[in-house]
C-alpha cells in the first residue's frame, strides 16, 4: 500500500498537511505522521513510505540528517523525500540537493501546490 | 720696500693656496654646526702663511717685521674660532654665547694692541733684527713679557679645544672618533711647530714653522672629510637625537651591566645615570630577569613588549602600569666580537589601549550584527510556523467551503448565501494579509543579509532583455487585474551586464508593481537603453506621483509617502530600499523622478563594464555556512 509520512515537531503544520493531503486517501494513499527527526527515520526504515514530506528544523535530528540517512541505505534510498525549508534560501536548497532531497517547498507553503507535488511524485 | 728671494716663499704659498681649498670645502658645508668657526679658523691659518710669504719675501727690516707682527692678527683670530668650532662641532653649541667670545677674546685683542702700538714700551717685542741667511735675511725677535702672556693664553685655548674634543671622542661611534682625531691631529701638528719656534728649541734657526705645518692640517683635515664624512655627520647631531628622544636608550656591557643611558632612560627608571652606570640591568629593569631566562644568550632577542609597573603620581594613587616596548640590537666590535648591547625602549602604553578600545568596539559591533541576524533568523522562523497554519488552514477552508457547503446550500437561501461570500471575501483577506506578512519576513531577511554584506550573489553576464521578460510575466496577472497595459521600449543589441539574474529580475518585479499599484488609468512603460557605459532601465507610470518633498524618502526603510487613507498604502514599505541595496551592490544607481498628478519615473542603472567589486567581497567573505542562519528548533 502506498503511504505519505509527514515529520514535523509542529502539530498544527502536521494537521495541515494532512489535511490537505487527505482526499489522497480516497485514491488508497495511507498517510502517516512523526513529530521528530528519530521516529521520522524510525518509520521510514520501518514503514517504507513512498513519500515522506520533511521538515529541516526539527529536535533531536534535523531533517538533513535523516534525509542524508535515508538516502544512504539501499534499503530506504528510493523513497521520495521533500524538504519542507523554513525560507527560500539557496544555501538551504543546496544543503537539500547534498543530503539527496528530491524536492522542497518553501513555508508558508501553499496547500494546493502541496498537494500537485504529492500527486506528481506518486504520479496520481 | 725691498724683495728677496727666500725659499720658504713656494712652500708657504703652497701651505696658502692648500688651506683657502680647505676653508672652500668646509664653506660648502656651512649648515653643519662650527662650520663657519672651522672655515675661519683655516682662512686664519692661510692668511698668517700668506703673511709668512710676505715676511720671506721682504729683505729689509722694516717689511718683515710690518709682516711679523700682523701675522699675529691671524693667530690669535684662529685659536679663538678654533675653540669655538671645537664647543660648536661636539654640540655644546649653545652654551657659548656671544658675550662669552668676546670674553675669551679680551686678552688676544689687548696683547694685539700693545704689539701693534708698542704701549706699554717694548712690553711685546723687546727688539728686532735682520740675520743674513746666506742668500737670504730672517728676522731675530727678543720677545717681552706680554709676549708670553698672550703665547701661554693661545696655548691653553687650544689645551681646552682639544679637551672638549676628547670628551666627544670618548663616548663617540668609531666614524666619530676618525673625525675627531683628524681634527686632534690637524690642531696638534701645528701647534707643536709653534711650540718649538716659541720655546727655543727650534731646529730652524728664526724660522716659525706653524705656518709649514699648516700643509700638513689642510691634507689631514681633507682626509677627514672623504674619510670620515666630517662636518656631514656630526656628532652634535647625533647627540642631540639622543639626548632628547623620547624612547629611552640604554647601552649595556656584554655582561649585561649597564655602560650609558639617556635622559629619557632615567626618567623611565627613576634613577641618574651616575647611580645606574655599572650596574647590572637587572636592577633597573627587572624583567630583564625573566627576558634573559627565555632568552640566555640574548642573541635571538631583537624585540619583547614587557609591562613596567606604573610611575607613582603625585597623590600616591595607583596608576595603570606601561606598556614597552623592547629592543635589543648587539653593538659589533670591529674584530666581530660582541661589543655590548643596545637597548632601545618605547612606551606603546597608548598604542595598545587605542588597539584593545579599538578591538573591542570591533567585536562589539561584530557580536552586535551577529546577534541581530540570528534574532532575524529566529524571529523570522518563529513567525513563519504559525503563518504557514494560518494562510494554510486558510486556504483549506475556504476550498472546503467552495467545494463541500456550498453545492449543499438551497439556492433561494439569501442569508446563507451572503454568509458564504462574506466568508470567502474574510478567507481572502485572511489569505493575502498572511502573505504580506510573509513578504514582510522576507524583506527583512533580505535587507539584513544585504546590509551585513552577507548576501550570496550569483554573478553572470545577464540579458535585460530576459530580465524584463520574467519581471513582466511574474507581474503580468496584476496589470491584468487593473487592466493596466504595459509598454515595452528596449533598444535592440544591449549588451550583457555582469550581475544577479534573480536579484536584478527582484528589482524590476518590484519598480513594476509598485507602478500597477499607484496607476488607474492610462499605461506603464518600461524602457531599457544604453547611456555611455552604462545600461539604464526605467518604469514610467500615469499614476497618482509623488510630491517632490516625498522623493527623498521613497528608498528609505518602513517609509510610506503620500496620504494613507487616500492613497491605498499596501506591501512592506521595504520593496525600494532592497531596490536600493541591490542596484549599489552591483555598483548602479537607483533614482526617481516625479510630477503629482502625472506619474512617476524609477530608474536604475548597472554599470557594463567589469564585475562589480561590491559583488565579489561580498561573495568572496560570505562562507556558504554564513546563509544558513539557521534559528535553534
Amino acid at each position: 500500500m502506498t503511504s505519505i509520512l509527514i515529520v514535523d515537531d509542529e502539530p498544527h503544520i502536521r494537521l495541515l498537511i494532512r489535511q490537505t493531503l487527505e482526499e489522497l486517501e480516497d485514491d488508497g494513499v495511507e498517510l502517516m505522521d512523526a513529530a521528530d527527526g528519530e521516529s521520522g527515520l524510525q518509520t521510514i526504515r520501518e514503514q517504507k513510505p513512498a513519500l515522506v514530506f520533511l521538515d529541516v528544523m526539527m529536535p533531536k535530528m534535523s531533517g538533513f540528517d535523516v534525509c542524508a540517512a535515508v538516502k544512504a541505505d539501499a534499503e530506504m534510498q528510493s523513497t521520495r523525500i521533500v524538504l519542507l525549508t523554513a525560507r527560500g534560501q539557496e544555501a538551504d536548497h543546496q544543503r537539500g540537493a547534498q543530503a539527496g532531497a528530491d524536492s522542497y517547498l518553501t513555508k508558508p507553503f501553499d496547500p494546493d501546490q502541496l498537494l500537485a507535488t504529492a500527486r506528481d511524485a506518486l504520479h496520481l | 720696500m725691498n724683495w728677496q728671494s727666500s725659499p720658504y716663499v713656494p712652500l708657504l704659498l703652497t701651505s696658502t693656496a692648500i688651506s683657502v681649498g680647505v676653508a672652500a670645502i668646509v664653506w660648502r658645508r656651512r649648515p653643519a654646526p662650527g662650520a663657519l668657526a672651522l672655515t675661519l679658523t683655516i682662512l686664519a691659518a692661510g692668511s698668517w702663511s700668506l703673511a709668512s710669504v710676505f715676511q720671506w719675501a721682504s729683505a729689509d727690516l722694516e717689511g718683515q717685521h710690518f709682516f711679523f707682527e700682523l701675522r699675529f692678527a691671524f693667530t690669535e683670530l684662529l685659536v679663538v674660532c678654533f675653540l669655538v668650532f671645537a664647543v660648536q662641532y661636539v654640540g655644546f653649541g649653545e652654551r657659548l654665547s656671544r658675550r662669552a667670545i668676546l670674553l675669551i677674546s679680551v686678552i688676544p685683542i689687548v696683547t694685539l694692541i700693545s704689539l701693534w702700538t708698542n704701549v706699554p714700551e717694548n712690553a711685546y717685542l723687546q727688539g728686532s733684527s735682520l740675520v743674513s741667511l746666506g742668500t737670504f735675511n730672517a728676522l731675530a725677535v727678543r720677545f717681552g713679557p706680554i709676549f708670553w702672556v698672550h703665547t701661554i693664553y693661545d696655548y691653553a685655548l687650544i689645551v681646552v679645544s682639544l679637551l672638549v674634543l676628547s670628551q666627544a671622542f670618548i663616548r663617540s661611534p668609531r666614524l666619530y672618533r676618525g673625525q675627531l682625531a683628524a681634527t686632534a691631529v690637524a690642531a696638534i701638528v701645528p701647534a707643536s711647530g709653534s711650540f718649538m719656534y716659541t720655546s727655543g728649541l727650534n731646529p730652524f734657526p728664526y724660522l716659525d714653522a706653524t705656518p709649514f705645518a699648516f700643509t700638513f692640517t689642510g691634507l689631514v683635515l681633507l682626509l677627514g672629510f672623504y674619510r670620515f664624512r666630517m662636518m656631514d655627520i656630526v656628532p652634535a647631531a647625533r647627540d642631540t637625537v639622543i639626548q632628547n628622544m623620547d624612547d629611552a636608550l640604554l647601552v649595556l656591557d656584554p655582561r649585561f651591566r649597564v655602560v650609558d643611558m639617556n635622559p629619557a632612560a632615567e626618567r623611565l627608571f627613576r634613577t641618574g645615570a651616575a647611580r645606574a652606570i655599572g650596574e647590572p640591568v637587572e636592577a633597573i629593569l627587572p624583567a630583564w630577569t625573566a627576558l634573559s631566562t627565555q632568552h640566555p644568550t640574548m642573541e635571538d632577542l631583537r624585540e619583547a613588549e614587557i609591562v613596567m609597573p606604573a610611575p607613582e603620581n603625585l597623590s600616591g594613587a595607583a596608576a595603570e602600569p606601561r606598556y614597552m616596548e623592547l629592543r635589543v640590537t648587539p653593538v659589533a666590535e670591529r674584530s666581530g666580537q660582541s661589543g655590548g648591547w643596545m637597548v632601545v625602549l618605547r612606551d606603546i602604553t597608548e598604542r595598545k589601549r587605542a588597539d584593545n578600545a579599538l578591538r573591542e568596539a570591533k567585536e562589539t559591533a561584530e557580536a552586535a550584527s551577529k546577534a541581530k541576524g540570528a534574532f532575524l533568523a529566529t524571529v523570522s522562523h518563529e513567525l513563519r510556523t504559525p503563518l504557514t497554519s494560518v494562510i494554510g488552514f486558510a486556504k483549506i477552508n475556504k476550498k472546503r467551503m467552495e467545494d463541500v457547503i456550498v453545492p449543499v446550500i438551497p439556492a433561494g437561501d439569501a442569508r446563507a448565501g451572503h454568509a458564504i461570500h462574506q466568508m470567502g471575501e474574510n478567507f481572502d483577506i485572511i489569505i493575502s494579509e498572511g502573505e504580506r506578512l510573509t513578504a514582510l519576513i522576507n524583506d527583512v531577511l533580505d535587507l539584513s543579509k544585504i546590509e551585513s554584506g552577507k548576501m550570496q550573489w550569483h554573478v553572470v553576464n545577464v540579458s535585460v532583455h530576459q530580465i524584463v521578460d520574467q519581471a513582466t510575466a511574474a507581474t503580468a496577472s496584476l496589470f491584468a487585474q487593473k487592466q493596466l497595459a504595459l509598454i515595452r521600449r528596449i533598444e535592440p543589441d544591449l549588451p550583457d551586464v555582469p550581475g544577479d539574474h534573480d536579484r536584478l529580475v527582484q528589482v524590476v518585479i518590484n519598480l513594476l508593481s509598485n507602478a500597477v499599484k499607484f496607476t488607474t488609468t492610462g499605461s506603464v512603460t518600461c524602457r531599457v537603453r544604453r547611456v555611455d557605459s552604462q545600461v539604464v532601465t526605467s518604469v514610467i507610470d500615469t499614476g497618482i506621483g509623488i510630491a517632490a518633498t516625498d522623493l527623498d524618502k521613497v528608498f528609505d526603510e518602513f517609509v510610506q509617502v503620500g496620504d494613507p487613507l487616500t492613497d491605498h498604502p499596501q506591501g512592506t514599505g521595504l520593496g525600494l530600499p532592497i531596490c536600493r541595496q541591490i542596484v549599489e551592490s552591483h555598483g548602479g544607481r537607483i533614482w526617481v523622478e516625479s510630477v503629482p498628478g502625472n506619474g512617476s519615473t524609477f530608474s536604475f542603472s548597472l554599470p557594463l563594464a567589469g564585475s562589480p567589486a561590491a559583488l565579489q567581497t561580498a561573495a568572496a567573505s560570505a562562507p556558504p555556512e554564513a546563509a544558513h542562519a539557521q534559528a535553534p528548533a
